[in-house]
């Protein structure tokens, strides 16, 4: 094998710092639709800035309020810190989600003077925080360990030049 | 013996395998963080699978290159394929880590667990034991002829032990817990299915390609000790 | 017939020094007596508790003795500086470690029948119709700990960190006997049917086919000169 010849040491950090800026480009991007189409405001936010038009907004059901008619159903949404009520018509498709003492994000719009938020359909919720996580364990060190090893290569290739022991490899009694 | 010219072609490759998995996982994970859509009962948890998987898969591909590369040593007793069960050990020992410590972040949000005694994450975390076993004995032995000797019948004996012990979790586990939580038949969407893919077939080029550099580095390292006149001393005082 | 017979002369020479000595058999069976002791202080239960705990303590017990059984087969070898002469012996390697394993499992046995009937009595447990179905069960689950802790104890004797490296290898490959040794030792306790608790045994002899089988195979790498 040929040890080292074709890489210097600057084209592994240059490799390397492009794939830390692709993947950087990436995870920008997936951060962006995340809050373009999942992140959900919590109650107390939605309560202070009285946003318009379709916001995402993250709440539970109170117990006890949750009254099902034929074509929508009413409930009170709270924030966990128990501080802040508001009443919520949910006019979406009937859904086993919407159930008392459930943690939901709920899409629609806010009518601050009626004080009532009107639910067109549940979102996902935001659990952003586990995969972020999860994304940094398993990336971050790879790409140190791939690094790492590339860098090794070279640098024993050049500590073992210095050696000035090295036997070229095409000695006839090394090939077959 | 791995012909010289066998090695050579080998690791002339070694740089298109790199940039090929490179690109696989570049398109695996823009396709599984930007374009897929969140889900409608996990959210955005689902996409830790995209991560998960391929490297639990990957695990499981470096440990079997480390069984095929033992038994190939005790058969032959060529240097180089000793250097690629060594080089096996420690990917394995990544990989394995990586995958148990996001399949824990992936069950606390789905099942409301860190941890249940599924077979399968029982047999990853004793393969994690054989795996950190193996490093640890090849480091404790001087002898290096020894040292390759030794490896490769714990290599194989975990191997063949590894299936009995998956056997005997499950068989314990139906017993005392009945199968509430399961880790087989999550059903996946197609849209979800893509970036997977890509990612299982790039992350399994990532394993060809780390090992053939980290081969590539022990056999530096061997041959720079072997240089400086430290290796050829069969037993060390 | 040189193999059966390497098996014998291994055999008889250890249980000749072990007769001699008394040394293994003695601190064997004191340390289990002493993990014994300690676990009855470290669960503070009722009794009909401690009852249903009992597999699971017998068998850590036994498998702590285990370790520090079988992580000293070859030691004798190492100190008298026989290994390099099993090396060049022309035997089949293979009879070596059958006859090292036969050792141990002979050794272990006698620990164990040795405290069963102090179990009975310390933890009050009555349990003599049992004793075959438990003698069987712990033959089975022997086989397999020394089968693997033979092959171990080659492998990490003449470490410097043997005593570190012989568990760490051993008690994550002998999970199957721990499960299998427990079950079956619950199933037999609390009087259930044979049939209730064969798949342990099963398991446990199947084990011990493969372990063994497969070390026998591996010593010949192992002891090559």
């Amino acid at each position: 094998m040929k040890l080292g010849e074709r890489q210097s040491l600057r084209a592994i950090y240059i490799r390397w710092i492009a794939v830390a800026m692709i993947l950087a480009i990436i995870f920008a991007l997936a951060i962006f639709r995340y809050n373009r189409e999942v992140s959900a405001i919590p109650l107390e936010a939605l309560l202070q800035n009285k946003p318009d038009g379709m916001v995402r907004v993250l709440g539970r059901v109170v117990a006890g309020t949750l009254m099902r008619k034929e074509s929508a159903s009413t409930f009170n949404l709270s924030s966990d810190a128990k501080n802040t009520e508001i009443s919520v018509l949910y006019i979406g498709k009937p859904d086993d989600n919407v159930r008392e003492l459930k943690l939901l994000v709920l899409a629609g719009f806010f009518d601050p003077e009626k004080m009532e938020f009107t639910a067109q359909r549940i979102a996902p919720i935001p659990n952003i925080g586990f995969v972020v996580a999860a994304y940094l364990i398993a990336l971050l060190p790879l790409i140190f360990f791939l690094f790492n090893m590339e860098r090794n290569i070279i640098l024993l290739s050049i500590l073992i030049k210095e050696e000035k022991a090295y036997e070229p490899e095409s000695s006839p009694n090394e090939q077959e | 013996m791995i012909s010289a010219s066998l090695r050579g072609k080998l690791w002339k490759w070694s740089g298109v395998i790199g940039l090929l998995s490179g690109l696989f996982i570049f398109i695996g994970l823009f396709l599984g963080l930007v374009v897929a859509p969140p889900d409608y009962y996990q959210g955005e948890v689902f996409r830790i699978m995209y991560v998960h998987v391929p490297f639990a898969k990957a695990s499981l591909l470096s440990y079997i290159t480390l069984f095929l590369g033992s038994c190939f040593y005790l058969w032959k007793k060529d240097f180089i394929v000793d250097n690629l069960c060594h080089a096996a050990a420690g990917i394995g020992v990544f990989f394995t880590s990586v995958a148990l410590i996001t399949g824990s972040i992936w069950a606390k949000p789905t099942w409301n667990t860190w941890w249940t005694w599924d077979p399968r994450l029982v047999s990853f975390a004793i393969l994690l034991l054989i795996l950190i076993g193996y490093l640890m004995l090849r480091t404790f032995v001087d002898d290096k002829r020894k040292e390759a000797t030794y490896a490769a019948v714990l290599a194989i004996i975990g191997f063949v032990d590894l299936p009995i012990v998956y056997f005997s979790v499950e068989w314990w586990r139906t017993l005392h817990q009945p199968m509430s939580i399961s880790t087989r038949g999550v059903s996946i969407a197609p849209g979800m299915l893509t970036p997977l893919i890509f990612m299982m077939i790039g992350t399994s080029l990532l394993v060809s390609y780390m090992l053939l550099i980290r081969t590539q580095m022990l056999y530096l390292r061997h041959l720079l000790e072997a240089k400086q006149g430290g290796l050829l001393s069969e037993e060390s005082s | 017939m040189p193999f059966f017979d390497v098996i014998k002369w291994i055999l008889w020479k250890d249980m000749l020094s072990e007769i001699r000595s008394r040394e293994s058999i003695s601190s064997l069976f004191f340390f289990a007596l002493n993990v014994i002791l300690i676990f009855s202080f470290s669960f503070s239960v009722g009794q009909d508790v401690m009852l249903a705990l009992m597999p699971g303590l017998i068998w850590v017990a036994f498998g702590f003795t285990s370790i520090l059984g079988l992580g000293k087969s070859f030691l004798s070898e190492v100190h008298n500086d026989c290994i390099a002469y099993l090396q060049i012996a022309p035997v089949p390697k293979g009879a070596i470690y059958l006859g090292k394993l036969a050792g141990n499992i002979l050794l272990m046995m006698v620990v164990e029948i040795i405290l069963y009937p102090l179990f009975m009595i310390f933890f009050n447990m009555d349990i003599l119709a049992k004793i075959p179905s438990l003698l069987i069960i712990s033959f089975l689950a022997t086989v397999g700990l020394s089968a693997l802790g033979t092959l171990f104890s080659i492998l990490t004797v003449q470490l410097r960190a043997r005593e570190v490296m012989f568990p760490l290898l051993l008690l994550p490959l002998s999970v199957p006997v721990f499960i299998g040794a427990v079950e079956a030792t619950q199933g037999a306790l609390s009087g259930d049917p044979y049939s209730s608790y064969r798949h342990w045994i099963e398991l446990l002899f199947i084990f011990d086919m493969i372990i063994t089988i497969v070390s026998f195979w591996m010593f010949e790498y192992i002891l090559d000169y």
